[in-house]
């Protein structure tokens, strides 16, 4: 199993190589001036945060029901 | 909080004494001291060599690092079965999944800082001078760590420790060249249900290159702060949203 996750990881790193050897290599690594990097973090915070906020109201809808059956 | 802290000083404490932590901590070093060999080139470009070779080592050293603790640490304890005294106990599974980060990040960080210390006298017995900036980098390349380190564990809660280790580093490769590669794909893409996997896969992988300042310093380029604050905010927020997952996943696991 170890053997076969290390070929896997090996293969899966030298395939990559190409991705990181693209070209404009001189903008390259100046991500604070590229605004899909900004959008892209505002983006992900948002959907973290609805994320948390819809499994947190799942699982309280979820124990209200619980607590309601057992009442019953 | 207690709790959470007496759970990653033991986490703290027996990565510590895993081999792994010392070799790879061994060999990023003489990497890093090693590159002052570089002695066939100018002085201004030598320096510049000499950034960009230990910032790629601390930032992929950290990163096999958490990704070698992070993905062990759970999943050993269910093994050894030294995780039943500790559940037995008035701690619960999140804190427990917190500790266990905690522990994994504090150790990655002793390491990421010894090499940023023998990085920082390098620079300065080059330069003559201290580079300021080098901290700051060095600070943003501990938050990818955490990021890295919070993916590890979470993943540790549903894996063995080699497929959550294999996992943890193909998200880490994809996260990062997350938006230089799944981008263009995405706009590459011709059929409908492609772009969505994409898409799906693309905005789920954490932004790993943000925390990238190397280029920064290498060329004393300058990084709004705003930018440096998003990134900070996001870097917390992700580490935090993957641990909650993994706690929610490790709360209802049969151990």
């Amino acid at each position: 199993m170890k053997r076969i996750c290390c070929l896997i990881t090996m293969i899966t790193a030298a395939l990559a190589c190409p991705a990181w050897a693209h070209d404009e290599t001189e903008e390259l690594g100046h991500h604070w001036a590229d605004a899909v990097y900004t959008h892209e973090i505002r983006l992900q915070i948002v959907a973290m945060a609805v994320a948390v906020f819809v499994l947190l109201l799942g699982s309280m809808i979820v124990r209200r029901l619980k607590s309601g059956r057992t009442t019953q | 909080m207690t709790k959470i802290w007496t759970i990653a000083k033991m986490s703290l404490l027996e990565n510590s004494r895993k081999q792994v932590f010392h070799v790879l901590c061994l060999l990023m070093l003489t990497v890093i001291a090693g590159s002052v060999l570089l002695s066939i080139f100018t002085d201004g470009t030598k320096l510049k060599i000499l950034k960009d070779l230990c910032m790629t080592c601390i930032l992929f050293g950290g990163a096999v690092l958490a990704i070698a603790l992070g993905s062990t640490g759970i999943p050993n304890d269910v093994e050894q079965r030294t995780l039943y005294p500790i559940i037995a106990r008035p701690v619960g599974r999140a804190q427990y999944v917190v500790g266990k980060f905690l522990g994994t990040l504090l150790t990655v960080s002793m390491g990421v800082l010894v090499m940023a210390t023998v990085f920082g006298v390098l620079v300065y017995s080059f330069q003559h001078g201290f580079d300021k900036f080098l901290p700051l980098a060095t600070l943003f390349a501990l938050m990818e760590v955490a990021v890295i380190a919070a993916l590890a564990t979470a993943i540790s809660t549903i894996a063995t420790p080699a497929v959550s280790a294999v996992v943890t580093f193909l998200v880490y490769i994809c996260g990062t060249i997350k938006i230089g590669y799944f981008g263009g794909l995405i706009e590459q893409a011709t059929s409908g249900a492609a772009k969505a996997v994409y898409s799906v896969v693309y905005h789920a992988l954490p932004n790993l290159e943000c925390f990238n300042l190397k280029t920064a310093l290498v060329h004393s380029d300058k990084v709004p702060i705003a930018y440096l604050v998003q990134v900070a905010l996001y870097g917390l927020c992700y580490a935090a949203f993957v641990l909650f997952l993994g706690s929610l996943n490790f709360a209802r696991k049969e151990v």
